[in-house]
């Protein structure tokens, strides 16, 4: 517990001091209605989907709307946001309790002085103005005021997948994926198994928001979704895409039967976009978000008889990361692809083994 | 069961109320959280807490918790006012109506500011928020919980005194109870994620 100074800075600095500072009481019941609207704002949108800045404001005074009118939708009800939204919003809360909607980022220092402006930014995070002033901030980044951020914990979630289970094929399901022990290739058509590895991973972490995991069947590479997530009483829908690269083939005879390079990754990510683009045309209610997962086994220096590999050759591709076409990834219903890169696996052998493997895979 | 209290059957019913409209319902536990917070605002404002008409205790499994509320809170469901569903408490029609004809009783208009205030606290709060708030008054934090322990007691108040008052002479006299309610919780809430947080902070940095 902190002492009564910090109890009393808190008072004296919070937004909702400065309202009633401000404005009186018509300030309170003010930000008394707009607070209901934020949380069913952040209910249509995710705070991952917002890219630039969402601006939310009531007007107190009798001041006059600066932004243009003519260009703004108007709603009755926040569900319809998500079709809006391309990663900048600006909102008006009416007396009337309608939505004024502007797909546009505007400062809040550039709207009436007489209003209580909320603002969030993924760069500076949540703010209240009061008359034309920041008000401090009175809560930890770590804790979003008005929404749950379900894709920020999907992300999480996909990120610690990536170094607790992919890293080292720590799950039954991925270490059944490759061909040999020493994690050189994949076995032929590892895809189910990758897919199956990170639906029970997720199942079995994700918490927030009451998830519903499902794996789905990817019929072609216009429909190449793996796995969705779907949120209880929410319109948000994470979309996995996994791909992997390296190596696939069969152990008998040794085979290679495929090899999927960088640019595997790359058409996964533009896959991905097509797929979002459609499904927005088909349910634009729906706040999506695109999840490519790589599954990265890349060898250097391997032939179909390759069982092991030297740590040079084994991790030649640990930290050669993918370059993405900047336009897609900056898109607003884009998350950043993971890449998990899955290491060969030493241990299983013993050390005079391990020794003459080396040898072998340096001939 | 314990005796009958209108106080107790109020606060259910309005609580639940409110709560279905914003979140389709109330726990249990947020149904006794948010009671307990419109009790305290009462206690800021400077009644006892023996007014408030019904005691909360802390226990094990849910604390803030009170008998008498949870009593009131089955009577109303065996009277068919309240439904319980999916966990969840919901006035039914009739529940509504009655409420709608308890807001116009005397009696119960002293205690819609208290509960207006709570309420008002889980719109500008995230509604786990408000219970894990709680948990960290000063009378809860810490505690071991080999007995149920009452709250707001002569013992409780003297120690939320020295904070109640610091809290007034910074907000004024007389102030919509929205923003005590809002500050005290985040005082408590930013309590907590500092000392979570400041070990990792300043190994990071």
């Amino acid at each position: 517990m902190k002492d009564l100074a910090d109890l009393s800075k808190l008072a004296r600095e919070h937004y909702l001091t400065h309202i009633k500072e401000q404005f009186g009481q018509p300030g309170i019941d003010a930000v008394r209605s707009l607070h209901p609207y934020l949380k069913d704002i952040f209910s249509a949108i995710d705070y991952d989907s917002i890219q630039e800045s969402l601006t939310v404001f009531k007007m107190v005074g009798a001041d006059a709307c600066p932004m243009d009118l003519s260009v703004a939708t108007v709603l009755e009800v926040p569900d319809e946001i998500a079709a809006l939204n391309t990663g900048s919003l600006t909102i008006l809360l009416t007396e009337d309790d309608h939505l004024t909607v502007w797909p546009t980022s505007v400062h809040p220092s550039s709207l009436p002085p007489s209003s209580v402006i909320y603002h969030y930014s993924p760069a500076i995070g949540e703010r209240f103005w009061v008359n034309g002033v920041e008000s401090g901030s009175p809560w930890s980044r770590r804790y979003p005021l008005f929404g749950l951020p379900l894709f920020n914990d999907l992300q999480s979630a996909l990120q610690r997948y990536s170094t607790t289970v992919a890293r080292s094929s720590e799950c039954p399901e991925l270490s059944n994926a490759w061909r040999e022990p020493g994690r050189v290739m994949w076995r032929a058509g590892p895809e189910f198994r990758m897919r199956r590895s990170l639906y029970y991973y997720l199942r079995n972490t994700l918490r927030d928001g009451r998830p519903d995991v499902h794996q789905e069947a990817p019929a072609d590479d216009k429909n190449p979704v793996d796995i969705t997530v779907r949120w209880a009483d929410s319109n948000r829908i994470g979309v996995i895409e996994i791909k992997w690269l390296g190596k696939s083939g069969n152990s008998e005879p040794l085979a290679i039967t495929t090899e999927w390079s960088e640019k595997r990754a790359q058409d996964g990510l533009q896959q991905l976009v097509d797929y979002l683009e459609l499904t927005r045309a088909r349910a634009p209610l729906h706040d999506r978000r695109g999840y490519l997962v790589i599954l990265d086994g890349r060898r250097a220096r391997t032939k179909a008889e390759t069982t092991t590999c030297s740590r040079e050759d084994g991790m030649a591709f640990a930290n050669r990361h993918i370059t993405y076409d900047q336009q897609l990834l900056s898109r607003h219903d884009i998350a950043a692809p993971v890449r998990c890169f899955c290491e060969p696996n030493w241990v299983h052998q013993s050390p005079s083994r391990a020794a003459s493997s080396r040898s072998d895979a340096n001939k | 069961m314990t005796t009958p209290s209108p106080d107790a059957a109020y606060d259910a019913l309005a609580i639940s109320s409110e709560l279905s409209i914003r979140f389709g319902g109330s726990s249990t536990a947020e149904l006794h959280a948010v009671s307990y917070l419109s009790c305290l605002l009462s206690v800021y404002s400077g009644r006892p807490g023996t007014d408030w008409g019904y005691d909360f205790t802390a226990t094990e499994t849910i604390t803030p918790f009170s008998t008498t509320l949870l009593d009131a809170t089955e009577r109303l469901v065996s009277a068919g006012l309240l439904k319980y569903s999916d966990g969840r408490y919901s006035p039914t029609s009739d529940g509504l109506i009655r409420l709608n004809r308890w807001q116009g009783m005397y009696r119960f208009q002293n205690r819609m500011r208290f509960i207006e205030g709570s309420i008002g606290a889980t719109d500008a709060l995230p509604l786990p928020a408000l219970s894990n708030g709680i948990q960290r008054d000063p009378q809860i934090s810490g505690m071991a919980f080999t007995n149920p322990r009452p709250l707001l007691d002569d013992f409780g108040q003297m120690a939320l005194y020295k904070y109640f008052k610091t809290l007034e002479e910074a907000l004024g006299v007389g102030v919509d109870l929205l923003i005590p309610a809002v500050v005290w919780l985040t005082y408590l809430l930013r309590s907590d994620q500092d000392e979570l947080a400041d070990p990792v902070e300043e190994t990071s940095s």
